[in-house]
């Protein structure tokens, strides 16, 4: 098991990339096996990187107390971690003006081609509805009309017809 | 009618909390006087208690299931919490409402605090009286998962109405 994860090249983690990835690889202990989506799913209440330290102590137990915390591949944490540290607000180490304003705009697209889609959705409802409900009138309108031009009386029953049929 | 005109479609339920399908059952949702049509805008304060829900179909040894999610949590431009479950009621009767029901996750009042969310109803036909287990936590609920995973197949019917927070502008900045 350990062999396949030797030869996958894990993303940097920002101030130990080598020695960690190798330690990770060569420490992995046997862990129960978790889909990436239950392990993004559950809340991770320790999201920071691991404290920087020497080779030594990552080979030790601190790091295998770590994967077991987590319950999951290491690789999966680690890609996590990643994906983490790169987008806090308010951080323009990595993103200049140019990217920002670039985001912004995408945004602000996304935003109207929601608004647009909300407006036509709710348009089209309308439509269909008034389509519907005239119909519905036009249907009873003519039912209507059966009724009133043919009155349809329903046929009398116990009632006497003949009142004077005795011979007396 | 149309699959670009159908306002599921255009209003992207159908897309990012299910897939197409064909309504067979009637389902009617109304909060106090105010009835749910796609798309219609009801306040926080409107849909604070349950609402009340009817349904179609014919025979009562029919069984059916109702789903609301909020795809848009907690921001319709981040929704990373996407879906938000709101309500779960199996067991429903046809032709009963949703109070003749199993609440298996109880109603949560919608209480969106970013940007303009849509709450959809999802109607289910069970294959038969089944048991169905409540899900950990609201969030990242999943209704297409949630389906296979109980057999449910496709939707029977579905409505969407928006929301936004009480003092929300509709997504327009202050002047």
């Amino acid at each position: 098991m350990e062999e396949v994860w030797e030869d996958i090249s894990l993303p940097p983690l920002n101030d130990h990339s080598p020695a960690t990835a190798t330690a990770i690889s060569n420490n992995h202990p046997t862990l129960p096996s978790t889909i990436l989506q239950d392990f993004l799913a559950t809340p991770i209440s320790n999201k920071e990187l691991p404290p920087a330290t020497s080779p030594n102590t990552i080979n030790g137990k601190p790091l295998a107390e770590k994967t077991t915390l987590f319950g999951s591949p290491p690789p999966a944490s680690a890609i996590l971690l990643n994906l983490n540290s790169g987008s806090v607000k308010g951080q323009e180490n990595n993103e200049n003006p140019e990217d920002q304003r670039h985001k912004r705009k995408m945004k602000n697209r996304e935003s109207a081609t929601r608004s647009r889609a909300r407006k036509q959705a709710y348009t089209n409802e309308l439509e269909l509805k008034v389509a519907h409900l005239l119909e519905e009138n036009a249907k009873l309108r003519r039912q209507q009309e059966k009724f009133l031009a043919a009155p349809n009386q329903p046929p009398k029953r116990n009632t006497l017809s003949r009142t004077l049929t005795a011979p007396f | 009618m149309r699959r670009d005109r159908d306002p599921l479609v255009v209003g992207r339920v159908i897309g990012d909390v299910l897939d197409s399908f064909t309504r067979t059952t009637a389902l009617k949702v109304s909060y106090g006087s105010s009835d749910v049509n796609n798309g219609v805008e009801l306040k926080p304060a409107q849909a604070v208690h349950q609402p009340r829900v009817d349904i179609g179909g014919d025979d009562f040894r029919t069984f059916y299931t109702l789903i609301m999610v909020d795809p848009d949590a907690p921001s319709p431009s981040d929704p990373n919490l996407r879906e938000y479950l709101h309500w779960l009621v199996t067991d429903i009767p046809a032709t009963t409402g949703a109070r003749f029901g199993q609440e298996v996750v109880c109603y949560e009042s919608p209480r969106p605090t970013v940007g303009i969310h849509r709450f959809v109803f999802v109607l289910f036909q069970q294959l038969g009286r089944q048991t169905v287990y409540a899900p950990g936590w609201r969030q990242n609920f999943n209704t297409r998962d949630f389906a296979e995973l109980y057999n449910l197949g496709q939707p029977v019917a579905a409505v969407y109405f928006n929301c936004q927070r009480e003092s929300g502008s509709g997504g327009r900045r202050a002047q």
